[in-house]
C-alpha cells in the first residue's frame, strides 16, 4: 500500500525524490528568512549598493565598513543582552564614551611616567601635552630621541593592557550601578539608566575638559589598521575586525546556548513563569546590567583603537543607531524575543547603510530621510511577521 | 494586500529619494559661482570634501573649490558627519576608497581625525584642511583663518573701553575640541588679562546656540551688571540678543546701558544685529578666498609642483559700529545669503 502510493505520486524515482527533497529544504529556506525581514532588507541594501556604486562592494570598503563600526557592534551586544529581559540601557553609549576617557588618561599617565623613569626623570610631562617630546628629551637630538622611541616601544603592551583592565573596570562599575538598583531595588530601568547615561556623560566631560584625549599609544590603533591578517599585499583584515566578530559569537552562544541565556528570554518573556520554574529573575535581570556595562567598557576600548583617541563627543549620537539597529534585527522592546543573529544583522544593516551611503554624495538631511523610512519598512515588516506568527 | 500598502508606499518613497539625490549627487558639482579661477587643468581631479557640519559659513569656505572644479571640468564630491567623528572617519576612507585625488576636510575632533588623515596619505591621496588647523605630518595645505589674531583683535576691541573700573566681561567659548576655539579663547585672553579690573565669566558653548542663550541667561542670573560681551563666533549673535532682551539690558551703541560687544565672523544673525546698532564691532573673515587658495594649492601638488606655503589665512577685518551701514552689503553673509539659503 505505501509503495503503491509511493509509486502513485512518482516518489519512487530518485530526480523526483531529489526534486522534492530541494523544494522542501527551499521552502524551509524561505521560510526561515521571512521570519527574519531584516535579512531580506540587508540583502536588498547590499544589491543595491552593489548596482549603483562601483566602489562599495570593494576589499577596502568592506574593511573599513567593519572597522569604523566595530565599537558600534560591540556595544550593541551589551544592549541586546538588556533588551531580551524588557529592560533598557540607555547609559551603554555615554559608558563606552567614559570608559574610553578614563582608560585613556590612565594609559597616558601610565606610560608617560614609565618612559620618563627610564630616559628622563622628573620632567613630569605628559604624553598628551603638544610639547611632550622636547621636554622628554629636553631638547636633544640623536641617543635620547632612540631610547624615548625603545622606551615607548616597550611600555606599549603594559599600557595597552592596563588600558583595556581600566575600561572592563569602569564598564563593570556602571554596570553594578544599573544592575543593583534595577535588579535588586526593582527601579525602572529608563530612568536609572538615564540618570547614570548624565553622570558617565558628566564625568567624560570633567575629566576631558570637553575634548579629545590624544596619545594613546600607537600599537593600539594598528589594531584596527595594519595589525591583522593580511588579505592582498596592500590590504590587511585587522585583529580588532576579528576580536569584534569573537565577541558577538561568543555572547551570541551566551545568549543562545546556555541556561543563563535561555533564562534572559524568559524573564523577558514572562517573569512571572520564570520565577515559578525556579529562575531568580533579579539576579539574571542584574547580570544582564552588568554584561552590558562590561560590553560597554570593552566597545570603549575598541573605539580607541579606531578612532585613535577618546573622543568625548562619542556617545551622543551612538544611542539611537545601537537601540535602533538591534530593534531593526528583531529584538523586541518588550523582551523575551530575538537572538545575537537577528541583532547583528540588524547592526550590519545599519552599519551598511551609513557606509553605503557615503557613496552617493547625499545631503546629510537626505541620508536621514532615507534611513528613516528602511526603519519604517524594517518595522513594518517585523510586525507583519510577528502578526503571522 | 491592503495591510501592505505602507511597506509598498515606504519602498516607493525610498526609491524616489533613492533617484532623486542620485539625480542631485550628479548634480552636485556644479554650485553658483564666484569667478572662474585658473585655466583648465591638464589632468581630471576627483576631490572628496569632508566637512564637519552643515554650518552655513562652511558652503561660502568651499565655494571656491566648486567654482574652480566647474571650471576645469573637476569632480567634487562632498560629505558632512553632522558633528561625529566616528562618522567623519568613515566618510574620509570612503571617500580614498572612491579614488579621490584630494580630500579637504573640515575636521569634528581634532584628535579622532588623525587615523583617517594617515589613511588617507597612505593610499596617496593629498591630505588638506580648510577652517581648523590640525598638527598632522601628512597635512599638505590648511586653508583658513588665524583664529589667534582674530581673538587678539576681539580683546582690542573690548580694551579699547576699559575705564579702568572694575567690569564683568562674558566670554562666549567654543568647543573646547575645535583648535579655532581654543586659539580665540587665547587670543582674546593674551590682551583681556592684561586688564586685572576686567573679570572675564566663561561661557561654555560648544558652538550650539542653544546652550549659548542658556549660558548667558545663567550668567545674566549672577552678574546682571555685566560691562561687555566677547562672542567668540557670530552665528550665537541671536542668543545674546535674546538674554539681554528678556534681562532688559538691550540698548544699541550709545545709548545709556548700552553693553560693549564684539563677536568674531560674520555667520548670520552677526550682521543684522551689527546693522540694528546693537554691536560695537563685528571682525568678519572673508571666508570666500579658502576654496580658492586650497583649489589652487591641491592643483599645484597635483602638477608636482611646491607650495609657496602650507598655510592660507584669510585676513580678518573689523566694522564698527559707525560703518555698518556702508559696509553692509560687501559682508560675505549678506553677499552670498542666497547660497546660504537665507
Amino acid at each position: 500500500m505505501r509503495d503503491s502510493e509511493t509509486k502513485r505520486i512518482g516518489m519512487d524515482k530518485p530526480e523526483n525524490l531529489r526534486a522534492y527533497s530541494l523544494k522542501i529544504g527551499a521552502q524551509a529556506f524561505l521560510g526561515k528568512i521571512s521570519s527574519m525581514p531584516v535579512m531580506v532588507m540587508l540583502a536588498f541594501v547590499w544589491i543595491v549598493f552593489i548596482i549603483i556604486s562601483r566602489n562599495f562592494f570593494t576589499p577596502n570598503n568592506l574593511v573599513t565598513l567593519f572597522v569604523s563600526n566595530s565599537f558600534f557592534f560591540v556595544a550593541a551586544i551589551g544592549e541586546t543582552f538588556v533588551l531580551m529581559t524588557g529592560g533598557i540601557d540607555l547609559s551603554i553609549a555615554h559608558v563606552t564614551t567614559v570608559s574610553s576617557i578614563v582608560s585613556a588618561l590612565v594609559m597616558i599617565d601610565f606610560q608617560s611616567a614609565a618612559v620618563a623613569a627610564q630616559v628622563n626623570p622628573g620632567t613630569g610631562a605628559k604624553i598628551s601635552d603638544p610639547d611632550w617630546w622636547t621636554k622628554i628629551t629636553s631638547g636633544q637630538t640623536g641617543v635620547i630621541q632612540q631610547q624615548v622611541t625603545q622606551s615607548m616601544e616597550s611600555t606599549a603592551l603594559m599600557t595597552i593592557l592596563i588600558g583595556l583592565l581600566v575600561c572592563v573596570a569602569v564598564g563593570l562599575v556602571f554596570g553594578l550601578i544599573n544592575g543593583i538598583a534595577i535588579g535588586r531595588f526593582r527601579m525602572n530601568p529608563f530612568i536609572i539608566t538615564l540618570s547614570t547615561q548624565l553622570i558617565a556623560r558628566g564625568i567624560s566631560f570633567v575629566l576631558s575638559g570637553g575634548h579629545s584625549i590624544p596619545g594613546i599609544p600607537r600599537q593600539m590603533i594598528s589594531l584596527s589598521t595594519n595589525y591583522g591578517i593580511p588579505l592582498t599585499d596592500k590590504l590587511v583584515l585587522p585583529w580588532i575586525v576579528l576580536i569584534t566578530i569573537l565577541l558577538v559569537v561568543v555572547f551570541g552562544i551566551a545568549l543562545d546556548k546556555t541556561r543563563w541565556g535561555r533564562s534572559i528570554k524568559l524573564v523577558g518573556s514572562n517573569p512571572q513563569s520564570a520565577r515559578y520554574v525556579g529562575i531568580k529573575v533579579n539576579n539574571v535581570t542584574t547580570s544582564v546590567y552588568v554584561v552590558s556595562g562590561l560590553i560597554g567598557g570593552l566597545a570603549g576600548f575598541i573605539s580607541m583603537t579606531t578612532l585613535g583617541t577618546a573622543d568625548v563627543k562619542l556617545g551622543d549620537p551612538l544611542l539611537l543607531p545601537i537601540i535602533g539597529s538591534v530593534v531593526l534585527g528583531g529584538i523586541s522592546l518588550a523582551g523575551g524575543e530575538g537572538n545575537m543573529i537577528k541583532a547583528g544583522l540588524g547592526m550590519l544593516l545599519f552599519a551598511t547603510i551609513i557606509n553605503g551611503m557615503t557613496f552617493f554624495n547625499l545631503s546629510i538631511a537626505m541620508q536621514q530621510m532615507i534611513l528613516g523610512s528602511i526603519f519604517v519598512i524594517g518595522m513594518a515588516a517585523l510586525s507583519r511577521v510577528k502578526k503571522r506568527a | 494586500m491592503r495591510k501592505t500598502i505602507p511597506m509598498w508606499v515606504a519602498i516607493v518613497m525610498i526609491a524616489t529619494m533613492v533617484l532623486s539625490a542620485c539625480a542631485s549627487a550628479a548634480t552636485a558639482t556644479v554650485a553658483p559661482a564666484v569667478a572662474p579661477t585658473s585655466a583648465p587643468a591638464a589632468q581630471h581631479l576627483k576631490i572628496g570634501i569632508a566637512t564637519d557640519a552643515g554650518y552655513p559659513a562652511r558652503k561660502i569656505e568651499v565655494m571656491g573649490i566648486y567654482d574652480g572644479a566647474k571650471a576645469d571640468g573637476n569632480e567634487v564630491i562632498e560629505q558632512n558627519a553632522d558633528n561625529d567623528s566616528s562618522k567623519q572617519a568613515q566618510q574620509i576612507k570612503a571617500l580614498v576608497d572612491q579614488g579621490v585625488d584630494a580630500i579637504v576636510v573640515c575636521a569634528v575632533d581634532m584628535n579622532a581625525v588623525q587615523t583617517s588623515l594617515d589613511y588617507a596619505a597612505s593610499k596617496g591621496v593629498i591630505v588638506t584642511l580648510y577652517d581648523r588647523f590640525v598638527d598632522n605630518p601628512n597635512v599638505a595645505f590648511t586653508g583658513g583663518y588665524n583664529s589667534y589674531t582674530d581673538g587678539i583683535m576681539a580683546g582690542k576691541v573690548i580694551a579699547s573701553f576699559d575705564d579702568g573700573k572694575p567690569h564683568i566681561v562674558f566670554e562666549l567659548v567654543g568647543n573646547l575640541a575645535d583648535t579655532n576655539a581654543l586659539a580665540r579663547r587665547d587670543g582674546f585672553h593674551s590682551v583681556i588679562d592684561s586688564h586685572t579690573n576686567l573679570q572675564v565669566v566663561q561661557i561654555l558653548t560648544d558652538w550650539d546656540v542653544n546652550k549659548a542663550l542658556t549660558g548667558v541667561e545663567n550668567a545674566l542670573q549672577k552678574y546682571p551688571d555685566v560691562w561687555g560681551i566677547y562672542n567668540a563666533s557670530g552665528h550665537m549673535g541671536g542668543s545674546i540678543k535674546t538674554a539681554l532682551q528678556e534681562a532688559g539690558k538691550l540698548f544699541k551703541v550709545g545709548e545709556p546701558g548700552h553693553i560693549y560687544w564684539t563677536s568674531i565672523g560674520e555667520e548670520p544673525p552677526a550682521p543684522q544685529i551689527a546693522k540694528e546698532g546693537y554691536v560695537d564691532a563685528i571682525l568678519p573673515i572673508p571666508m570666500d578666498q579658502i576654496g580658492i587658495a586650497i583649489y589652487e594649492a591641491i592643483k599645484t601638488l597635483k602638477s608636482g609642483g611646491k607650495l609657496m606655503s602650507t598655510k592660507f589665512y584669510a585676513e580678518t577685518y573689523q566694522i564698527n559700529a559707525a560703518d555698518i551701514q556702508k559696509e553692509y552689503d560687501n559682508i560675505w553673509s549678506v553677499k552670498y545669503a542666497t547660497i546660504m539659503g537665507q
